[in-house]
């Protein structure tokens, strides 16, 4: 008793000296005062701190110093009403969080302590919160108040208990780690489970406060999980997962217990909860699907497994139907790292297609989620081929190509086809957000096949009639329809003429965007070919394929020459035609004329379209030399002499104009063909210029990953993680450990688990009742 | 989990700010601001974003962003589905949750905050709970809690918590004792331009208005249960039951909630209540002209009513002038949008709206034509033909008054044209 009244009014004492000083230093910046308070803070500052006078005494209404010996007087007055109204006042002031009503409110800290020992509920709940608040920052002044809170740990009243342990944890004083220990021991033996829950919460608390403390604190956290009650348990599995996650041994003798009581947890508790069990599962079952063959049982065609791994597949599956977002998410994450493949299903699907009608961001998340499931990528999976065989080569990255191996494991099994049935409920809607469209493209890209191909491209043709508000998503579409191309070798041709009819749309900003991607589907089939080609030499119907739509091409974009105005659409146009000049004959026959066309509007054209326009005056002019002549298909003979010269001459004009260029690119560029083509005359000039200018094109492959952005690649990261959501790492991301390769002990779950719970036994009962 | 909150309003003001664990500096929302000055639209702002030290979550709803601080990995749905539930709980307890409400009663906020997340860990989310904790504010208990000095605050723990059903509070009494179902169907639907429909959906729910006394268990059983693709429950449905018998059985809550949401689609049939005829045509000679006509089909004999039809005009059209044969329109100039209300639309009545449309004069025509957003409600229907069977009570000795009714009504409806 004695020690806290002094401490209190040591603490009045010290804060009088403080205020003398804060108020000098809050009337410097406060220029909106009136004369008064400034002819005192003169008078005051001149005199210095010492100064007799209390600043108390002074009232001026209306200013900050006002409003502050106005609250501190609420604050030591003897009625209840008075410091409630000024605990309000404090607390709004906390919670709008501005940095001048932050700093006043803090410095009431001494006046507010002194009411923690208050009888009044409302009043000392309004205490407890600032003192959360604010005593991390008054450390030494927070320290007066432990001793109330010490005694209302033992009053009979568990709401009071449990608060007063919340508090006490909450106060991030590392000096009190002790104090705060034996609070939290006594209170996971308390008779109230609410006080029991309360000090679960309070253990991380302390944990990150005094991290030597580990040992004590997980021998409590060993106590709280004996806990028989639901409500208690949800808490300490977080606290479990918070201190110790690695120590799994601490859940064998309780895991039967989480697994039938799971449905009781609430929502949160059991997202914690299953994450927890995800991990040990994949630490004590070995891998359902590692043979499949043998361990097939005849009587239900369920896989044999544990019977601990079994009821838990079979306990979470009813958490699907929850209407927590985040507890569906959690047990679709557990089928997909620990069923077996067989027993996946749409079972999962389902419950994902579900969340899709709810809020905005929950949508975004799951699609996002979805997203990289339908996702497959072949050049992928062979990697991880390769990479297996070669393990054994570098111990370094083995262990990396295993774990990669285990991320692909759900995607052996087809989950696409499982998506597939839900199609349209991935089609776009009017008032869907762009991130939302642009994340249903690519679950729409991604589950294009040879038969539903020529549904979704209707549908990405609506989309660009129907949205062009959004040219952001119109073009996302465009991008998607050529995804869809090289995705599957077979709709190619679908997605290619989709791509050309778009040529002729009104609005210009479609047709480039058709052209660019038209671009990179022609080098990739012309690719294909090529291996194919190699590969089977007799296949020609397939080259011949291509032709035609280079041909189909070439005649579009010829006619859109002058429509286009937009440099890198015009660019590609050009570009097209240099390419095929050699190859096409519609190429071929078009380019003299285009070639002229551009001569004459050449030095108003923008830069890029000036270069593409001498690459194909130079790639024009090698095509039509006459010493090419036996080394050319003869189809591609068509100009006579008349028409070389003119197309010679042309050129010419074009590298002269290109000579006085502003851009010193466009007359370096200029300079170089030309030296070039003046030398084609000479010896095997020719043959030269052709290796340097009409050599095969790389693949472009690499190019197109880092242009989609790498839409097309599964995250590495486990599904519904912060890190997944983000592709990159967040701290304290933990990667799923791998299946064991020899079945561990099982018998070490058996510990209590035989015992009967008293939870769900209540609910069993009434269940009985209605049943009669 | 979640270390901070911050509430934002449209004006980019940081009006309130709670934190569980260490204070995190309110500048870390400035790479929220940067983030949104992105974004095209107030909604599209990404649900989370990456700093260099924190992680922002986010959710808009009602015109706020409430913006959650996490440093470490978390499930996202985790944090999302929290801010909606604490929003749902403003609601419940303001009546709203809006800016205003919020700063007025900063306290009850910051409370209810506090109470409903310990150390970033959820504590107690069920309504029920919190309202014994902190009874929600009303002009008589401000009145009376004045007079007689008593706080809003409980002083004794709630008795949901510690029981098997945490969603239910103990010693309700009612004079009268009623329970209502009300079952809503949403139907999401595109139809294309020829009017075949490309997709059809329906959401729906089970909302529920329970007012009993003391510890009633009911069971809620349907005529059709097998309709169903997809259910969510309220945690205080059995789900094996459901598994076995495909009944609801439950204790509820007190008051409303929503019991159950399931999902019709892919699968079924879904049928289309309402047709739209629509003729939208732009010409550089004299504007465009446009004819919209809409009638019900697939009814059941009911009527259609609250039938509106919402166009978003391309940005190059004026004005229209229109003739309605039913109902009003109204054409927004800024916001390009133009509403028809039809109202109810009468059994042999085919409301039709015909007229010009002024477009801006040298623009290039509109390339794309709109898309249609259809509204409609439809009385006593559950379109996808769900019926109720039977509600019985156990648990208690008295009568109650049971009462079902169904609603079905236009979700995410669109015509494209």
């Amino acid at each position: 008793m004695n020690v806290s009244t002094a401490s209190a009014s040591m603490a009045s004492e010290y804060q009088m000296q403080r205020d003398a000083m804060i108020g000098s230093n809050t009337e410097t910046v406060d220029y909106g005062g009136n004369y008064a308070s400034n002819d005192y803070r003169m008078s005051n500052s001149s005199s210095g701190f010492g100064n007799q006078m209390d600043s108390a005494s002074i009232i001026l209404p209306s200013s900050p110093n006002a409003k502050r010996d106005d609250l501190r007087s609420m604050l030591e007055s003897s009625k209840d009403g008075q410091k409630l109204e000024a605990m309000k006042r404090l607390i709004s002031m906390i919670a709008k969080g501005r940095p001048s009503s932050d700093t006043q409110a803090r410095e009431m800290f001494p006046h507010v302590v002194k009411n923690v020992v208050t009888k009044n509920a409302e009043l000392k709940k309004l205490v407890y919160l600032y003192l959360m608040r604010y005593a991390e920052q008054e450390q030494d002044l927070a320290l007066l108040s432990i001793s109330s809170f010490q005694r209302s740990l033992k009053d009979p009243n568990p709401l009071i208990r449990a608060s007063a342990l919340r508090v006490l944890t909450s106060i991030r004083v590392p000096i009190i780690a002790p104090i705060m220990l034996i609070a939290i021991r006594d209170c996971s033996n308390d008779m109230s489970p609410y006080v029991r829950k309360t000090a679960a919460h309070s253990i991380p608390k302390l944990y990150h406060l005094d991290p030597d403390l580990k040992e004590e604190i997980i021998t409590i956290i060993e106590r709280l999980l004996q806990d028989k009650t639901s409500l208690v348990l949800g808490s300490a599995v977080a606290a479990f997962e918070e201190v110790c996650r690695d120590r799994l041994e601490l859940i064998h003798p309780h895991y039967r217990k989480f697994v039938s009581l799971m449905a009781d947890f609430d929502e949160w508790g059991q997202v914690v909860l299953l994450n927890m069990l995800l991990r040990y599962a994949r630490t004590q079952f070995v891998d359902p699907n590692r043979s499949n063959q043998e361990t097939l049982s005849d009587v239900s065609n369920l896989v044999l497994l544990d019977p601990d791994h079994r009821s838990l597949l079979r306990n979470s599956k009813p958490l699907l139907q929850s209407r927590n977002s985040s507890v569906v998410m959690a047990v679709v994450q557990l089928y997909l790292y620990l069923a077996p493949y067989s027993e996946i299903n749409s079972l999962i699907v389902k419950p994902l297609i579900r969340l899709l009608h709810t809020r905005q961001e929950i949508q975004i998340i799951v699609l996002t989620n979805i997203a990289s499931l339908t996702s497959t990528k072949s050049e992928n999976q062979n990697e991880q081929n390769d990479q297996g065989d070669n393990a054994d080569q570098n111990e370094q990255n083995e262990e990396n190509n295993f774990e990669d191996m285990d991320y692909y494991n759900p995607r052996k099994l087809n989950l696409k086809s499982l998506f597939e049935p839900y199609m349209k409920s991935f089609f776009i809607k009017a008032r869907d957000s762009t991130q939302v469209k642009i994340l249903k493209l690519r679950i729409l890209t991604n589950l294009s096949n040879s038969s539903n191909i020529p549904l979704i491209l209707r549908e990405f043709q609506a989309y660009i009639q129907n949205y062009q508000g959004d040219m952001e998503f119109v073009s996302a579409t465009i991008q998607a329809i050529g995804r869809c191309a090289s995705r599957i070798k077979e709709i190619a041709p679908v997605c290619l003429h989709g791509l050309i009819s778009l040529l002729s749309n009104r609005n210009e900003a479609i047709v480039s965007q058709s052209i660019i991607v038209i671009r990179t589907q022609i080098i990739n089939r012309e690719h294909e070919e090529k291996e194919n080609e190699l590969t089977n030499s007799h296949d020609s119907s397939v080259s011949c394929r291509t032709h035609s739509i280079v041909t189909l091409i070439v005649k579009q974009i010829t006619k859109l020459m002058d429509k286009i105005k937009t440099p890198n659409a015009k660019a590609t146009i050009i570009w097209i035609l240099a390419e095929f000049c050699d190859k096409n004959l519609q190429a071929l026959q078009a380019s003299p004329n285009i070639l002229r066309i551009m001569a004459k509007s050449f030095c108003t054209q923008s830069d890029l379209v000036k270069l593409q326009t001498m690459n194909l005056a130079t790639k024009l002019f090698l095509t039509t030399h006459p010493a090419n002549e036996n080394g050319l298909n003869k189809n591609f003979n068509i100009f006579d002499e008349k028409c070389r010269e003119r197309i010679k001459l042309l050129v010419n004009y074009i590298f002269n104009l290109a000579k006085y260029d502003l851009n010193y690119d466009v007359r370096d560029r200029g300079r170089f063909y030309k030296q070039l083509l003046v030398n084609c005359d000479v010896d095997n000039g020719l043959t030269l210029a052709k290796r340097i200018l009409m050599a095969p094109k790389a693949n472009l492959k690499i190019d197109n990953v880092s242009e989609s952005n790498n839409l097309d690649c599964p995250s590495k990261f486990r599904m519904g993680t912060l890190s997944h959501f983000l592709n990159k790492r967040v701290p304290g991301y933990e990667e799923l450990p791998n299946f064991p390769e020899i079945q561990p002990d099982p018998s070490v779950r058996l510990g209590f688990g035989g015992e009967e719970v008293s939870g769900p036994a209540k609910y069993h009962r009434i269940d009985n009742l209605v049943n009669l | 989990m979640i270390n901070s909150l911050f509430i934002i309003n449209n004006s980019s003001d940081v009006f309130m700010e709670k934190h569980w664990k260490s204070v995190v500096h309110r500048s870390v929302c400035d790479y929220f601001f940067d983030a949104q000055k992105k974004c095209v639209s107030k909604s599209d702002i990404p649900p989370v974003i990456a700093t260099p030290h924190n992680y922002l979550i986010t959710v808009y709803r009602n015109n706020l962003y409430f913006v959650a601080v996490t440093t470490s990995e978390v499930p996202p749905l985790f944090v999302i589905e929290f801010l909606h539930r604490v929003i749902d709980i403003f609601d419940d307890y303001f009546g709203d949750c809006n800016e205003s409400l919020i700063k007025e009663h900063s306290v009850v906020v910051y409370e209810l905050l506090d109470e409903m997340l310990d150390n970033g860990y959820p504590l107690a989310t069920e309504s029920n709970i919190l309202k014994e904790l902190i009874r929600p504010p009303t002009i008589f208990r401000t009145i009376a809690n004045t007079v007689t000095g008593k706080s809003n605050v409980s002083a004794t723990l709630p008795s949901g918590q510690l029981s098997n059903v945490p969603w239910r509070r103990a010693g309700v009494k009612y004079t009268n004792n009623e329970a209502y179902f009300d079952a809503i169907e949403e139907i999401d639907a595109i139809i294309d331009k020829s009017g075949s429909v490309v997709s059809a959906e329906i959401q729906g729910y089970i909302d529920c208005c329970i007012k009993l006394s003391g510890m009633p268990d009911l069971s809620l059983s349907f005529i059709n249960p097998r309709l169903f693709d997809d259910v969510s429950f309220h945690p205080c449905v059995r789900y094996r039951r459901w598994e076995s018998e495909r009944v609801l059985s439950f204790v509820p809550p007190d008051g409303n909630f929503r019991l159950m949401s399931y999902h019709i689609g892919a699968q079924n049939i879904v049928s289309i209540p309402i047709y739209v005829r629509h003729h939208i045509s732009f010409k550089e000679i004299g504007g465009g002209r446009m004819e919209l006509q809409i009638g019900p089909k697939q009814t059941m004999g009911k009527t259609l009513e609250n039938v509106s039809l919402e166009i978003t005009m391309p940005k190059t059209v004026l004005n229209v002038n229109l003739n309605t044969s039913q109902g009003k329109y109204s054409f927004d100039p800024v916001t390009k949008l133009l509403v028809w209300e039809v109202g109810r639309v009468e059994p042999g009545k085919v409301p039709h709206v015909k007229g010009t449309i002024n477009l801006q004069s040298g623009a290039p025509l509109p390339d794309s034509n709109p898309t249609i957003l259809v509204k409609f409600t439809i009385n006593q229907l559950a379109i996808s033909g769900l019926k109720v069977n039977r509600l019985d009570m156990y648990g208690e000795k008295y009568k109650p008054f049971k009462g079902v009714k169904y609603l079905t009504k236009a979700g995410n409806f669109q015509v494209r044209t």
